[in-house]
């Protein structure tokens, strides 16, 4: 009977301990690479390169006077005509980033109004996985250098903002093949496609 | 134990053969040296040089800076412009290392075109140190990828699989020269001494990743395409009848720079890091996402991991 109390008042008595001291294997959180903030990084700038383009500030054309903002979802053919609606499989229309009210600001879901240059703090309300990879460095690409701060690209950098997905293209030229064989006969060895 | 005992001991032989070499290229770099002509005196003072050059390992920091200096002749009279050949070490508390989302590569071969341009890779040759392999969805056979695709890619329902030398830990490359003409620097690179390399191919059998090349001819660089930031272990224009290989441009990442396949890639693909820093992105990825490495039961340890996500 003694013994089975000892048992108990073991058995109760540690893990609670952990519990309160937030240490050992009943901690709160063992993962601890989860637990770290993400290290400090730099986003490239996009507003001047929105400059380059004459696209930025917005405000300039959407004055909210002679230009207000017209939420109903249309073809666009007289501004901006040359941009892809591909994104969201074209469910979005433009106020669903750009704010309705501040042309020269962007919106999240929240309604807190976002930079343009932080762009990767609203496309994380939908991408959250790829927005946690950013910060830490498994999604993006680092510039300069491998070691210091990490320099890093802007989300709209890489992707086209209004259809993200990255466009099929030509490939650079195949390797040579080994003298002796040419990349047909290659083909034919491994039973894949024959091409000229 | 005795073995290497009895290798240790100098013969009279071997020490005749020492001292007569030794003897013979010092009076001859000797007699070259009173030569009146500087041009003729020059070439053969650098012919000598080169045929009497030691192992990289073994050169004083004298004779590495006679060694650069003889290549950066040799290779302005070749290319007719200023080469520029370092031979930095490797920086301290560095180990390199290379993780791939496989999800984000999409076969443009961006990185090989700038690999071969960065690195003076023979313009005519079949020599590329990144092989991006095009595989079927849902399979992983390596024997039935196939890396003289072309065309329009992504092509649908496939991926692709860029692989190049791995850096491996347990390098069986290096067990495999006869000459120690290639070994692994303290940042886990391997590399190798062109000038000590005899061609004899073995590391290229004992690499199971092709990540070796030969150079079956005189390389053909055109001289308005050569990168003249070259070093010593790495870039440097090569010899026919010599072996190369990707060095995850040592000689720009021991500048702190980034290799020139992550700065090609357009997708953000790849991510290159110091393994012994702990809030690198590489160990972030290694901590978080499944990765995994090619043909790992051969115990290779490669420092060249694959993720997708």
């Amino acid at each position: 009977m003694r013994q089975r109390l000892v048992w108990l008042a073991v058995s109760l008595v540690i893990p609670t301990v952990c519990l309160v001291l937030d240490a050992g294997p009943f901690a709160w959180n063992n993962d601890d690479t989860e637990a770290k903030s993400p290290p400090p990084f730099v986003v490239s700038k996009r507003v001047p390169v929105l400059e380059d383009n004459g696209y930025y500030p917005c405000s300039d054309c959407h004055d909210n006077d002679s230009q207000k903002s017209n939420p109903r979802m249309r073809k666009l053919d007289d501004e901006h005509d040359d941009l892809a609606f591909d994104h969201g499989k074209q469910r979005f229309w433009c106020l669903a980033c750009h704010d309705s009210e501040n042309r020269d600001m962007l919106v999240n879901r929240g309604g807190q109004l976002i930079a343009f240059d932080e762009s990767h703090l609203l496309c994380g309300d939908c991408h959250y996985q790829q927005q946690t990879d950013f910060m830490y460095g498994a999604h993006g690409k680092r510039l300069q250098s491998w070691t210091g701060v990490r320099q890093i690209v802007a989300c709209a950098e890489c992707h086209d903002v209004h259809s993200p997905n990255f466009k099929p293209r030509e490939a650079w030229q195949p390797p040579q093949a080994r003298t002796g064989l040419t990349a047909t006969s290659v083909h034919q060895d491994i039973g894949g496609v024959e091409h000229e | 134990m005795s073995e290497k005992q009895s290798r240790k001991q100098i013969t009279r032989r071997r020490l005749l053969q020492v001292l007569g070499l030794t003897a013979g290229g010092a009076s001859l770099t000797a007699a070259a040296n009173k030569l009146t002509d500087e041009n003729t005196r020059r070439t053969i003072v650098d012919t000598l040089g080169g045929l009497f050059q030691n192992h990289f390992s073994r050169l004083s920091p004298d004779e590495v800076g006679e060694t650069l200096a003889r290549m950066e002749r040799k290779y302005k009279e070749k290319y007719k412009q200023d080469v520029r050949v370092e031979a930095t070490s490797a920086l301290p508390n560095t180990l390199f290392g290379y993780a791939l989302n496989l999800s984000r590569c999409r076969g443009y071969r961006d990185c090989v075109s700038a690999c071969v341009e960065e690195n003076n890779q023979s313009r005519d040759s079949e020599i590329q140190y990144i092989r991006v392999l095009e595989i079927p969805d849902g399979t992983m056979n390596l024997e039935h990828a196939d890396h003289y695709y072309a065309g329009e890619v992504p092509k649908p329902d496939h991926f692709y699989l860029p692989v190049q030398c791995q850096q491996c830990e347990n390098p069986p490359c290096v067990k495999a020269c006869p000459v120690e003409a290639t070994w692994q620097e303290p940042d886990g690179i391997v590399v190798i001494d062109y000038d000590w390399c005899i061609g004899c191919r073995y590391c290229q059998a004992a690499c199971p990743y092709w990540a070796r090349k030969f150079n079956w001819n005189e390389p053909v660089i055109p001289a308005e395409s050569l990168n003249t930031q070259t070093h010593y272990l790495s870039n440097r224009p090569r010899e026919k009848g010599v072996m190369e290989k990707c060095t995850f441009c040592l000689h720009r990442v021991r500048k702190q720079q980034l290799p020139a396949c992550q700065e090609a890639c357009p997708t953000g693909a790849r991510v290159f890091g110091n393994l012994l820093d702990p809030d690198s992105e590489i160990r972030y990825i290694l901590a978080n996402k499944k990765v995994f490495r090619l043909k790992e039961d051969l115990n290779t340890e490669p420092k060249f991991w694959y993720y997708a996500d």
